[in-house]
């Protein structure tokens, strides 16, 4: 209750800073709505003359399309203060949270929500729920589904961040880390069955980016093996161990930079 | 309240080789040793001076009494619990003050991070109003806690700190060079409080600074480290009273005088540019000086000093 309560006032405090300086927001919203647009309309358009991707019809690419971007987004959204960790790391800044009488990650992983990401994260599960009520298949329990492995993939992307920070800790490197997991991530906007079996494989289990967006959509759309279910749950879970067990490990050699 | 035994931190450092693929390959690291096996023993409501030049390792151990850092080896207990393993009921009993760091949040006024510590720390609202308050007043900083850190100058930033610090009456306080870069009377601010503090509040307080009259204001025992082991551990007055070996006599002289006439042991060293005559000679010669001088010269005004405590320690330091 008391970490809600605080992640709640963070939360606060985060919006502040940002609607400080309200000129920022519009380009930013304006910049991210333009890629999103201009991407979009790509795929509209390509799919109207493949007419079929992997066996996928143009409104399911579409779906893989919106699901990548909701996970996407929402990593932003959540855990944003992680592309900031470096500047904590070097200022010496980091040392401070420590000393904290709460979990660091309330500060360095959820500490910094950014509302542009929330705005357009409510356009993306807007567009997502259009195109999965012209889905014709679906059942209500697929959708259930589809909402789970999508928490599931959420675990996954904080157990990745979890990761980075443990790894910046490690040898002061967050940025590039960020934008390996995000160019990584990107191959998961189109359904990963569309790669060769030997990417398949690592894009599920070494980059788990097919467990990440492939496997929801395809749980939605009824085409997914069950034992799937189970190896994204034990994938996720997997990870989320192992990443804290990587953070706990790096906190001991951890060098406390600046004086 | 603090006990260290035999205490070890050793930091490792990447080797860099010209090569940047030997370096990615072959990586190996060189091994420093900040702190080699120090022990002592800090009692409740003591207020203890950590001294030593630059690199000596007093950052690090602070750091590790906090919590901050991992000991290599070696046994750290501080409130009688082991720093390192974070329990909240420790982190909530102490309190660690970097001069050249900040933990205010820098857009925001200076009360959204007491209101936030104030979550994080679970102080009831009667008791946040009243400590708060009393800081507030004891450090003089109602006229700048609604305004945006940002705009403050360094003392208001280093008092609203302090107060952002001990907001929940902490028992234990590492202060790490809390009077970097403010003015004399900002220090005699915060030194005041920290004696008033420390009366209050019964706590310990763990002070380095590399300004020594802050250090004599404040504690009656010192710790004195040098390249991670240490050199002194004991009553300041000891120190000074045991190891000051030179005495300076400052005279104002009333009329002006030949240095080259005067009669003084070999040894003394004089300076002269009228009407002031500094002589520095050893403790035990003082008197004979003294008495000879008094002979020699007409003068309006005399004082006799011991060392400094910053040429004491740098005696003690360069001798090792």
């Amino acid at each position: 209750m008391r970490h809600i309560r605080l992640f709640w006032l963070l939360t606060t405090f985060s919006l502040k800073k940002t609607l400080m300086n309200p000129m920022s927001i519009v380009i930013l919203l304006v910049g991210k709505f333009l890629r999103f647009g201009m991407f979009f309309l790509f795929v509209w358009y390509l799919m109207t003359y493949t007419k079929v991707l992997s066996g996928f019809t143009p409104n399911q690419v579409l779906l893989f399309y919106l699901t990548f971007m909701i996970v996407d987004t929402f990593a932003q959204f959540m855990f944003r203060e992680v592309s900031r960790f470096k500047r904590l790391l070097v200022s010496g800044e980091f040392d401070s949270i420590l000393l904290k009488p709460h979990h660091p990650f309330l500060r360095i992983l959820v500490g910094g929500m950014d509302i542009v990401d929330l705005v357009l994260l409510c356009l993306y599960v807007g567009l997502a729920v259009y195109f999965i009520s012209q889905l014709t298949s679906v059942s209500f329990v697929h959708i259930l589904l589809y909402m789970a492995l999508l928490m599931n993939a959420f675990v996954i992307v904080a157990s990745i961040h979890i990761a980075i920070l443990s790894l910046g800790i490690l040898m002061t490197e967050v940025e590039n880390s960020i934008m390996i997991y995000r160019d990584v991530t990107r191959l998961g906007m189109f359904p990963i069955d569309m790669y060769q079996k030997l990417l398949q494989f690592i894009l599920t289990f070494v980059l788990p980016v097919g467990i990440m967006i492939t496997v929801p959509v395809k749980g939605l759309l009824n085409v997914l093996d069950p034992s799937w279910y189970w190896i994204s749950l034990f994938c996720a879970l997997a990870l989320l161990l192992s990443s804290n067990l990587f953070w706990r490990f790096s906190l001991k050699y951890y060098q406390s930079w600046g004086g | 309240m603090i006990e260290v035994t035999d205490l070890i931190k050793t930091y490792r450092s990447p080797i860099k080789f010209r090569n940047p693929i030997k370096r990615i390959i072959l990586r190996s690291y060189v091994h420093h040793e900040a702190l080699k096996g120090l022990s002592f023993r800090i009692d409740t409501n003591e207020i203890v001076g950590l001294v030593g030049p630059n690199g000596a390792g007093k950052t690090s151990l602070m750091k590790i009494l906090s919590g901050i850092l991992y000991p290599t080896s070696g046994m750290v207990r501080v409130l009688n619990k082991i720093p390192f393993s974070k329990e909240p009921q420790f982190l909530k009993q102490i309190a660690f003050i970097m001069g050249h760091k900040n933990q205010l949040m820098w857009e925001l006024p200076v009360s959204d991070t007491l209101r936030l510590n104030k979550e994080i720390y679970e102080i009831p609202d009667r008791k946040y109003n009243k400590v708060c308050g009393e800081l507030i007043d004891l450090l003089d900083a109602s006229d700048f806690i609604d305004r945006p850190v940002k705009t403050l100058s360094l003392g208001q930033r280093m008092r609203a700190e302090l107060i952002a610090a001990l907001i929940h009456s902490p028992k234990v306080l590492f202060l790490d060079e809390p009077m970097i870069g403010l003015d004399i009377f900002a220090q005699s601010q915060i030194i005041s409080f920290l004696k008033e503090y420390n009366k209050h509040f019964q706590a310990t307080i763990l002070l380095s600074s590399h300004h020594m009259p802050d250090i004599q204001k404040l504690a009656k025992r010192i710790i004195v480290i040098q390249n991670g082991s240490i050199l002194y551990d004991g009553s300041l007055q000891h120190m000074i009273t045991s190891d000051s070996q030179l005495k300076t006599l400052t005279v104002v002289l009333s009329k002006k005088i030949n240095v080259k006439n005067l009669q003084l042991p070999p040894n003394a060293s004089v300076n002269y540019r009228y009407p002031l005559l500094t002589i520095k000679v050893e403790k035990k010669l003082i008197e004979k000086v003294l008495h000879s001088l008094l002979k020699q010269i007409e003068y309006v005004d005399m004082t006799i000093e011991n060392e400094t405590l910053d040429d004491i320690l740098a005696r003690k330091l360069n001798a090792k």
